[in-house]
């Protein structure tokens, strides 16, 4: 049993830096986490309150229901996997791998056991001699992880654990770290700046910023119904609309932008009031239409007009960039193989899925501060 | 299988119990105990001389005064000696530092920047003043300019081309400050990042122009620290200083030759002065290196068009490399010349009596023994200062490599400094004076009286590259070893110590040879012992000079060795 | 705004190859990528464009003047480094001043344009700033402000956003291209991302092993790859290995499996030849949906596996005995369920075709005539 409880833990460093802000929530046994969030939005910060590197200015951490204030390092029982590995250069693999359980004052045989074994299951028992100098960046990433292993820990630290590594190698890595995690039973909390890894490693996801946890959720919630404007603009790329709630339904609410009214997901959010739809740039769809039909308002299709600017051609697929009729510019991503090619001035309705339509009140201080990173 | 058992038995319980008790030291009450012990020690042995100096001044003012300035005969005669040498050594010290300078900083980027066969000599030549007592080094250059042996030979004088006196104070002087000013910077212009160089010149700039304003502002706070190092060391020089300087009496001179005649009142107060001057050097440059803008914003580009221009840098190269040679080089070393040609006679006369072998191994005074007990004295010294002061050092490097109050650390820094700025003789006078009868009256002049001199002035040449070797070892290895449950002891000896192997030895090695060459300290707390550099003073006052000669060959040939082996270590540690 | 051209310009390091036989020609205004892998010699012909190397042999011209002799403070480049480079003891403008100043320029004038290019690229109230106080975009965009300021009139930029996170690279890829056209200037920028070539790029040249293999737009990159090598860089793929096979005057590719998939060629019966198809062409459709859907192939397939990565759906197909790799944009309703049954969509020109061995090396001497 390993879980991880989070109650209002505040860091400042000096006077009034606030690394992180009244940080609260439960990461529970077994579970892989990653922290994602623009650099210096305090998730290196919540890994260190958690090995105990720093200790919180204000609130506690829990392992277990066990208040960590008065456990140091050494005493929490910690796996932490460094970004530049920090294997001891003057040791061999195998004693690496036996530094936890022989400074914690195990027999011979038990180091012994558990350095095979964790060696074993990295496919490293081959490579134990050698020392780290005659190994290669993905080996350090393996010997990292057996010293973890072998040091018997249920908790499991990453910070930026793959960002050393190729590309290519470092998609095969989020895999292997997920069903070793997953097969050991370890708790994962990995922190990364890269959103893919976090959404194919994690079970979930916290999403950071000025130090604050934004929003926390299973990676499709994220990609599918961000809780806030923050998330759908750093996960994955939305365009923001401002109108305002002309009416509400049951599931749908209607608002008015510019001159046209769309459907929206309902969020609870009262008649009059300012919203903020956020839309992702995958979920428009577009349709040529005629002069004529541009003038009228369509109400078949829950749709805004705009005329292209331009479509861009990137292979994977077309971003096409259309200024709606209140001159804002949106970006509409669709398939590379979409038939039909948009030219500039060509007159097109954009068509809004209510359900993937997501409204937010205006933020008090725009939505430019709103997404300061 | 049971013996087997029995042993893996035993070493369980030895490693457990040595985790234990490291886990004990790791404690918080008891690590501050030992900062505590750490910072006393350093107080004590290396600070409290100079503050017990610095208080005897104030309580016995009255008695200073009047031996000072009233003196019933001689008057203000003492002030007036004081302020005179006083103000001989700052000039001498202040033209030493601009030749430095001068030659210095080519040189040194010659060496960072340049590949070129026998860069490695050219290196190991440039350090060796350094390591080279300066009595020998002072000796070697007397004999090249001030007497007929030298350069003298070359248009057949029969004097020298210049006799003792300013002249030859500030020769001898360049010769050995001139590695501090080249040492300090040539590590960090190597360390440089050359794509600034890269980034300056894809935006209009010409190498000359580059080097001004990109890359000398960044190696200031370098240059500053070797210039200040290179000043104090002039200011406060006494072995080659008492060879060289004839009637012409430097302060640290006059403190020897006062001390010899126990004014001890009057040498307390130009001692309190020197390190008074000193001190205030060191503290102004440490605050104001960093304010001290190179305010060099106006470009002349013709101007530093043309300098920048290959021919230029030539001619800059090749003429400081000249001026090393002609003024460093030649002279230090002169001394190995002189001893072959004095070796069984005089080059002059063919007087056999006057030849380093009747010298050394026949005349009936045995300076063969002689020799040989200083040297093994300053052996003796040298290797228990080096243990006692690298284990003294070595906490105090970790405290202040590790310290996080900032404000804290640059105090403590500072004052770790204070030794490697202070005229070694005043430093000496000022431990006589603390253990001595006129203060605790623990210790009389004497072989322990030394050790503890020298221990105070290494303290600083050992603890500054420690707290280098502490800071490049990288804080994720401390934060992994602590993770995995290693107690701060545990981590210390399994994890950092193998860091600092080399570190260490590079260290020892430095102690070891200041300890060697130091005079002016040495002089005042020997009593009746001596050591090799004091000796040779003694040859050379007795005009024995190939004797003299044989002892300072033997002193470069030892600081050579060590100062290769220094080379070495320091290289592998780089490689790694 | 300036042509480039580089004419057989090779260099070495020692015996080791940087570049070889480059030539190059980059238009007035044009913005080029220049895309390859750590190693393939993007950063030593930036550096041979900047004249902070000079060529082993051929030449470089600027505007049909030859500045291969030039040293580089004299060639006007505006260089961005990867790791921005900026002079840590001077506050922002001063990094930005630096070029005027050095050049002797007039500095009022200088200082107009530095704050211009400060509200452009959003910088303003950093001035007084030093390096080590704003992120790495801002020192990113600092940099590009200095570059600029210099009166440079070819921006050479070596990987600029390598160093960045994710979001904000995605941000500065929109910003640098707009930049670059509003400007008007000729712009070079070195990559190892495929996606950012694309998106910021006119034309892209790929690289390998220190030479051009490939030249082209993006979309005739991207639509015809000439080699293995560029088809796998240009994003995920899957291969298919089979023989070809002409019937009724239609190309097919046949496999040991018996999967049989109808192709674009010009090669021969018997051929044995690689399909390669990108994971985004490779479509993916409920089973209910066989009969509705238009495809020159249109194949029976199993869901392996599938996960979200943001914009995209990485679908893993069992499709026969071969493992297909699919994307798809998320915004589209299809099953990703494991084991789900399904139909697969691929159209004949989706297939990128080149020949097994013999014919390799043929292929290779064509790609280094371009």
């Amino acid at each position: 049993m390993s879980e991880i409880h989070f109650q209002h833990v505040t860091k400042i460093f000096g006077r009034k830096v606030e690394a992180v802000k009244d940080l609260s929530f439960i990461i529970e046994d077994g579970e892989y986490i990653s922290l994602i969030g623009p650099s210096g939005c305090g998730k290196t910060t919540t890994l260190r309150l958690l090995a105990g590197t720093i200790l919180p200015t204000r609130g506690r951490i829990f392992f277990d229901n066990t208040a960590m204030e008065n456990i140091s390092i050494q005493d929490r029982n910690i796996g932490f996997v460094f970004q530049h590995f920090a294997i001891f250069p003057h040791m061999s693999i195998w004693e690496n791998v036996a530094y936890g359980p022989s400074v914690r004052g195990k027999s011979k045989k038990d180091i012994e056991h558990l350095v095979e074994k964790a060696l074993k299951s990295l496919q490293l028992s081959d490579k134990a001699e050698l020392y780290p100098i005659s190994l290669s960046a993905p080996d350090w990433q393996k010997t990292a992880l057996a010293r973890v292993l072998a040091s018997e820990s249920r908790i499991l630290l990453l910070d930026e654990p793959l960002g050393a590594l190729d590309q290519k190698i470092r998609e095969e890595f989020q895999v292997f770290l997920r069903n070793l995690v997953k097969k050991e039973r370890l708790t994962a909390i990995h922190v990364t700046h890269d959103q893919a890894e976090a959404l194919t490693i994690s079970d979930r996801v916290v999403v950071m910023n000025k130090g604050q946890l934004v929003q926390i959720g299973a990676p499709t919630d994220l990609i599918f119904t961000p809780s806030n404007i923050f998330t759908s603009f750093f996960v994955g790329e939305s365009d923001f609309l401002v109108g305002v709630v002309v009416d509400d339904r049951e599931k749908y609410s209607e608002v008015k932008v510019g001159n046209n009214i769309i459907k929206v997901s309902n969020m609870g959010i009262e008649r009059g009031k300012r919203v903020v739809v956020a839309i992702r740039r995958e979920f428009f769809q577009i349709e040529k239409v005629s002069v004529e039909d541009k003038t009228r308002q369509d109400s078949k299709h829950n749709s805004l007009p705009g005329v292209v600017i331009q479509e861009q051609f990137l292979g994977l697929l077309k971003r096409i960039k259309i200024k709606l009729e209140n001159q804002q510019i949106i970006e509409a991503k669709i398939h590379a193989k979409n038939p039909i090619h948009f030219k500039e001035h060509d007159n097109v309705r954009v068509i809004i899925d209510p359900d993937s339509a997501r409204s937010f009140s205006y933020p008090k201080e725009g939505i430019v501060s709103a997404l300061e990173m | 299988m049971t013996v087997e058992k029995r042993k893996l038995d035993i070493e369980l319980k030895l490693r457990r119990t040595l985790l234990a008790a490291e886990s004990w030291l790791s404690k918080k009450t008891v690590l501050s105990i030992g900062k505590i012990l750490t910072v006393t020690i350093f107080i004590l042995i290396v600070l409290g001389p100079i503050l017990y100096l610095l208080l005897q001044i104030i309580v016995n003012w009255k008695e200073i005064q009047t031996s000072v300035f009233n003196d019933p005969i001689l008057g203000n005669e003492t002030f007036t000696i004081m302020l005179k040498s006083i103000g001989l050594s700052l000039k001498i010290a202040a033209i030493v530092t601009v030749f430095d300078i001068i030659v210095g900083v080519p040189i040194a980027w010659i060496l960072a920047r340049y590949n070129f066969k026998g860069k490695n000599i050219l290196d190991t030549l440039v350090d060796m003043p350094m390591a080279v007592p300066t009595s020998a080094l002072g000796f070697s250059i007397y004999l090249f300019w001030g007497t007929n042996n030298g350069i003298s030979r070359l248009y057949n004088s029969q004097v020298g081309f210049t006799s003792q006196g300013t002249m030859l104070i500030i020769l001898a002087h360049v010769a050995f400050t001139f590695p501090y000013v080249t040492r300090s910077i040539k590590g960090i212009i190597m360390d440089l990042d050359l794509k600034l160089e890269k980034a300056s010149r894809t935006l209009g700039a010409p190498p000359f122009t580059i080097a001004r304003m990109i890359s000398l502002p960044m190696v200031k706070e370098g240059l500053l620290a070797g210039t200040i190092l290179a000043f104090t060391r002039s200011l406060g020089e006494t072995g080659a200083t008492l060879i060289v300087s004839g009637v012409y009496q430097t302060a640290p001179v006059v403190i020897v030759s006062w001390m010899k005649g126990l004014k001890i009142p009057t040498t307390a107060f130009l001692a309190f002065i020197l390190i008074i001057i000193s001190l205030l050097l060191l503290t102004s440059v440490r605050i104001f290196a960093r304010k001290v803008g190179l305010p060099w914003n106006k470009v002349f580009p013709r101007f530093e068009r043309k300098l920048s221009s290959k021919k230029v840098a030539r001619t800059r190269n090749g003429v400081s490399l000249l001026l090393f040679f002609v003024f460093v080089f030649i002279p230090a070393l002169f001394v190995i010349l002189f001893l072959f040609q004095w070796w069984n006679k005089s080059p002059f006369s063919g007087d056999p009596q006057a030849g380093m072998i009747y010298q050394v191994f026949q005349a009936p005074d045995r300076k063969l023994a002689d020799i040989t007990q200083a040297l093994v004295t300053s052996l003796e010294i040298a290797l228990i200062v080096t243990i006692i002061t690298i284990i003294i050092a070595t906490p105090m490097a970790l405290l202040i490599s590790k310290m996080k109050n900032q404000k804290l650390k640059g105090f403590l820094d500072t004052l770790v400094d204070i030794p490697l700025v202070i005229p070694s003789s005043a430093l000496g006078f000022s431990i006589f004076f603390l253990w001595g009868s006129n203060g605790m009256h623990i210790l009389s002049p004497g072989f322990m009286m030394m050790i503890i001199a020298h221990v105070s002035f290494t303290y600083a040449y050992c603890v500054r590259p420690l707290i280098g070797s502490f800071d490049a070892i990288p804080t994720m290895y401390d934060e992994a070893s602590s993770v995995f449950g290693a107690s701060k002891i545990t981590t210390f000896r399994t994890v950092t110590m193998p860091f600092l192997r080399n570190g260490l030895i590079a260290a020892a090695i430095m102690t070891f040879t200041r300890s060697m060459s130091e005079t002016g300290a040495t002089i005042i707390c020997m009593g009746t012992e001596r050591t090799i550099p004091v000796l040779l003073v003694d040859f050379f006052e007795a005009s024995t000079f190939p004797a003299a000669a044989f002892a300072a060959t033997i002193l470069i040939v030892i600081s050579f060795i060590l100062l290769i082996v220094l080379r070495f270590v320091t290289r592998r540690t780089k490689n790694e | 705004m300036v042509k480039v051209k580089l004419k057989d310009v090779t260099k070495y390091f020692g015996k080791d190859r940087g570049v070889e036989n480059i030539n190059l020609s980059i238009d007035d205004g044009e913005y080029l990528a220049v895309l390859g892998v750590t190693g393939a010699g993007k950063t030593t012909t930036l550096y041979l464009i900047a004249g902070l190397l000079s060529p082993s042999n051929g030449c470089i011209l600027f505007d049909d003047k030859d500045v291969t002799k030039l040293p580089a403070e004299d060639r006007n480049v505006g260089f961005v480094f990867e790791e921005y480079n900026l002079f840590p003891r001077m506050n922002v403008e001063s990094n930005v001043l630096f070029g005027p100043i050095v050049k002797a320029l007039d500095l009022t004038d200088s200082r107009q344009i530095a704050r211009e290019m400060f509200s452009l690229l959003n910088i303003v109230g950093k001035e007084q700033n030093f390096p080590d106080e704003i992120s790495g975009g801002q020192k990113q965009r600092v940099a590009l402000a200095r570059a600029i300021v210099s009166n440079a009139n070819l921006l050479v930029m070596d990987d600029p956003l390598r160093a960045l996170d994710a979001k904000i690279r995605e941000i500065l890829q929109v910003e640098l291209r707009k930049l670059v056209k509003d400007l008007g200037l000729t712009c070079i920028h070195a990559t190892h991302d495929t996606h950012e070539a694309m998106r910021v790029a006119d034309r892209i040249a790929v690289f390998k092993d220190g030479e051009i293999v490939q030249i082209g737009t993006p979309e005739e990159v991207y639509n015809h790859p000439i080699s293995l090598y560029v088809a796998n860089f240009l994003g995920e793929s899957s291969q298919i290995e089979g023989e070809i096979v002409i019937e009724n005057n239609e190309s097919f590719l046949k496999n040991s499996s018996g999967l049989r998939l109808k192709i674009d060629t010009n090669l021969k019966t018997g051929t044995k030849a690689i399909a390669l198809v990108p994971a985004e062409l490779v479509n993916v459709f409920d089973i209910s949906e066989k009969d509705k859907i238009n495809y020159d192939n249109v194949i029976d397939a199993q869901i392996i596996s599938s996960k979200c990565i943001g914009e995209f759906y990485e679908i893993d197909i069992k499709m026969h005995d071969l493992t297909i790799k699919s994307k798809e944009l998320i915004g589209r309703k299809i099953p990703l369920k494991e084991r789900s049954k399904i139909v697969c969509g691929i159209d004949k020109d989706d297939f990128r075709i080149f020949p097994i061995e013999e014919e390799e090396s043929n292929d290779q001497e064509k790609t280094t005539k371009i």
